[in-house]
């Protein structure tokens, strides 16, 4: 069984990876896809806890579950939104989407 | 293995939302008569809320301890519902004129509805996280919805990517919390602190995590970079449910997850809520003054009546709580009575400027009237209903030692002034291009007369409203 | 635990070593004869049309967006199968619903004409 540190420093540099994503990338759907592995990275720690402190009880996995499919979800939306955009001015980078400020 | 306290009469206000939210969404493919989703979902509304009282008073636990019918989830729901159907309200013409899509809007307004109502009653972070999501998702779509105007979708994916970033944030926290605890349930989280978990850097990270995943929910500085953005671009009327209700439902999942789940950490997160505090209203404050345009406006001095409401999680006593609770109840109907006016003049042809207010008061001396009390009750003057929430929020800061906090408070209700009255000038002092009277729809001068009765009374009986709100802060 | 990693270890070898060489007796046995047709694609014996990297219709995306959502929630399937006969009646009603509420977003995308090509 891989030990317990080793799942949860992948998770752990996974969710860095995935921050750092979020704050540099400057295109909307890389952007999106850094989230993504943040989600992931929370789904290791969950599946990670879960097989450590209650190999019998689903709630770690069942978590896991549901975190999917809301990232699903998720993403769906924000493509349709991105697709819009996208129509609107062939250009999804978010400097550039600049309307709204003070 | 069958599900324990299967409860559907407990859980039927969620049950009668989710099927009016369905209801919409087929309606809206059937029919060309939309006005008919506002009185189904309006309908749908009342239904939810009568089906309320069975539960009233009762505390339970039910399905599989998931779902938590307490009086705290009772006031909440009550402000959630009364928030929708004002939504509903205001929405009607501007939802016409826009040409948006009106089965869409409707549906997910309802749906994001029953997000908040998960958010606020149930003590397991899982359904937690299910609640903020659905809130968060139908928002999105929301937001986004006036297609044809570039603001409104810019909004919108702002609004999305920070919001699930965060949301990663907030699931990262739970995922440390249920580490360390063993459990996802807010009471066993509790006892697993109790029992000496609160010592672990481990948890103390988590509850970082979560402190800001929620703080970025309710828009607290220095989280509060989506916020007016968001508001800005948004359909006036999902601007004015999701500063109200959304931030309402933020609240709430504060207060579960904080009073309930973390009380072991209460020196350092009581620490941290205060200086959110007191950062969170000032910069509102400050920032409001300069803004030119008035949902702008709206949405900075929703940050800093946000800073206003922390000052009760930074007491963290059962009265800071009975505070919060009452200043969110006023908050959410003066703040939708203010947007009610200023959809008005919207629909009436003229912008979202400031200017586009000169003359209100000859154009509509009721709307004009109206929104100088809401405002009379942002500022926090008496004998409104704000004044009495500042107050409680206040004494509740004195009460618990904490002077410096509601010093802070009374200088920025102070600093607050100026930018309210500036609206205030431009409608009573200065003329208008165009001198006709505005002519107002029934649905917007429904909703301003409720939201007027509610602010108004609220100021002259405070005391029966506080003592319930008392009461139902002493079941957290 | 050590001796396993050695297990891997030498397997990646194997496999490395096995491919290099296959390609190098390949590349000292094969005759030359290098010509242009030989570099390009092959489309079935068809002569290739166009660029490699077209534009997908905008429409490919709308259906990729609700595949994407129904594809997913199916996962909730999986682990109601593994309990359904603990569950009973209860558990199939309760999945009936949750399958019907999909339905209803089918119903919604086929009335807005989101499953038509045009």
């Amino acid at each position: 069984m891989v030990p317990l540190p080793y799942v949860l420093g992948l998770a752990a540099l996974l969710f860095s990876l995935g921050l750092y994503g979020v704050l540099t990338q400057r295109n909307a759907v890389r952007i999106l896809m850094a989230i993504e592995l943040m989600l992931n990275s929370v789904n290791l720690n969950l599946v990670g806890f879960a097989r450590y402190l209650e190999p019998d009880r689903p709630g770690g996995q069942l978590f896991a579950i549901f975190v999917m499919t809301v990232a699903a979800a998720e993403v769906a939306v924000a493509l349709a939104i991105i697709l819009v955009i996208a129509h609107r001015r062939d250009d999804v980078d978010i400097d550039k989407i600049n309307l709204l400020k003070w | 293995m069958a599900v324990t306290g299967m409860n559907f009469t407990l859980l039927l206000p969620e049950l009668i939302l989710v099927a009016t939210g369905i209801l919409l969404v087929l309606l809206d493919l059937f029919t060309e008569q939309k006005r008919v989703l506002v009185y189904a979902g309006l309908a749908g509304v009342l239904a939810s809320l009568l089906a309320l009282i069975p539960g009233f008073g009762t505390t339970a636990s039910i399905w599989a301890d998931m779902i938590q019918v307490d009086s705290l989830a009772g006031f909440f729901k009550i402000v959630f519902l009364a928030v929708t159907a004002l939504a509903l309200l205001v929405s009607l013409e501007y939802v016409e004129r826009r040409q948006i899509q009106a089965g869409e809007f409707y549906a997910l307004l309802i749906f994001a509805t029953v997000g908040m109502f998960l958010m606020a009653s149930s003590l397991n972070l899982l359904v937690i996280y299910l609640g903020l999501e659905l809130v968060a998702i139908a928002s999105y779509a929301l937001v986004g919805l006036l297609k044809q105007d570039g603001r409104s979708v810019e909004a919108s994916i702002k609004y999305l990517l920070v919001s699930s970033a965060t949301s990663a944030v907030f699931l990262f926290g739970i995922s440390l919390v249920y580490g360390t605890t063993g459990s996802l349930a807010l009471p066993q989280i509790a006892q697993a602190l109790a029992a000496g978990a609160a010592s672990q850097p481990v948890l103390f990270a988590g509850m970082l995590f979560l402190l800001a995943g929620l703080a970025f929910k309710v828009a607290a500085f220095p989280f509060h970079m989506w916020a007016p953005d968001t508001y800005e671009g948004s359909p006036t009327p999902i601007s004015a449910f999701l500063i109200t209700g959304a931030e309402a439902a933020g609240f709430a999942a504060l207060l579960r997850v904080f009073l309930v789940g973390l009380p072991g950490l209460a020196d350092a997160w009581t620490t941290i809520f205060a200086a959110l505090s007191v950062l969170t209203m000032t910069y509102g404050n400050v920032t409001a003054i300069s803004q030119t345009k008035i949902k702008r406006l709206m949405a900075y001095s929703a940050i800093a009546q946000a800073g206003y409401v922390l000052v009760g999680l930074a007491v963290a006593t059962g009265q800071g709580t009975a505070a919060m609770l009452y200043y969110l109840l006023v908050y959410a109907f003066m703040t939708v009575g203010a947007f009610a006016v200023i959809i008005l003049v919207a629909n009436s042809g003229a912008g979202e400027e400031i200017s586009d207010f000169r003359g209100l008061s000859q154009r509509s001396p009721f709307f004009a009237w109206a929104l100088v009390i809401y405002f009379l009750s942002l500022i926090g003057i008496p004998p409104t209903a704000g004044f009495f929430g500042k107050l409680n929020l206040f004494s509740a800061a004195i009460a618990a030692d904490m002077t410096w906090l509601a010093v802070v408070m009374v200088i920025n209700s102070v600093i607050s002034a100026p930018y309210y009255f500036k609206v205030i000038r431009t409608m009573f002092l200065e003329e208008a291009a165009e001198a006709e009277p505005v002519r107002a729809p029934a649905s917007l001068t429904w909703a301003t007369a409720i939201t007027l009765v509610v602010t108004i009374l609220l100021g002259l009986v405070p005391d029966q409203v506080y003592s319930w709100v008392r009461l139902v802060a002493g079941a957290l | 635990m050590v001796i396993n990693y050695l297990e891997v270890g030498i397997f990646a070898l194997v496999a490395v070593a096995f491919v290099a060489i296959t390609l190098a007796i390949g590349s000292l046995l094969r005759p030359k004869n290098p010509y242009a047709n030989k570099l390009a694609p092959y489309e079935c014996g068809e002569i290739p049309v166009g660029d490699g990297q077209v534009r997908f219709h905008i429409r490919y995306y709308i259906f990729a967006l609700v595949f994407l959502v129904f594809d997913v929630e199916i996962i909730f399937l999986y682990p109601w199968a593994v309990v359904l006969e603990q569950l009973g009646l209860f558990g199939l009603v309760e999945m009936l619903i949750f399958l019907g509420l999909l339905v209803v977003g089918l119903v919604y995308a086929w009335r807005k004409k989101v499953l038509r090509w045009v």
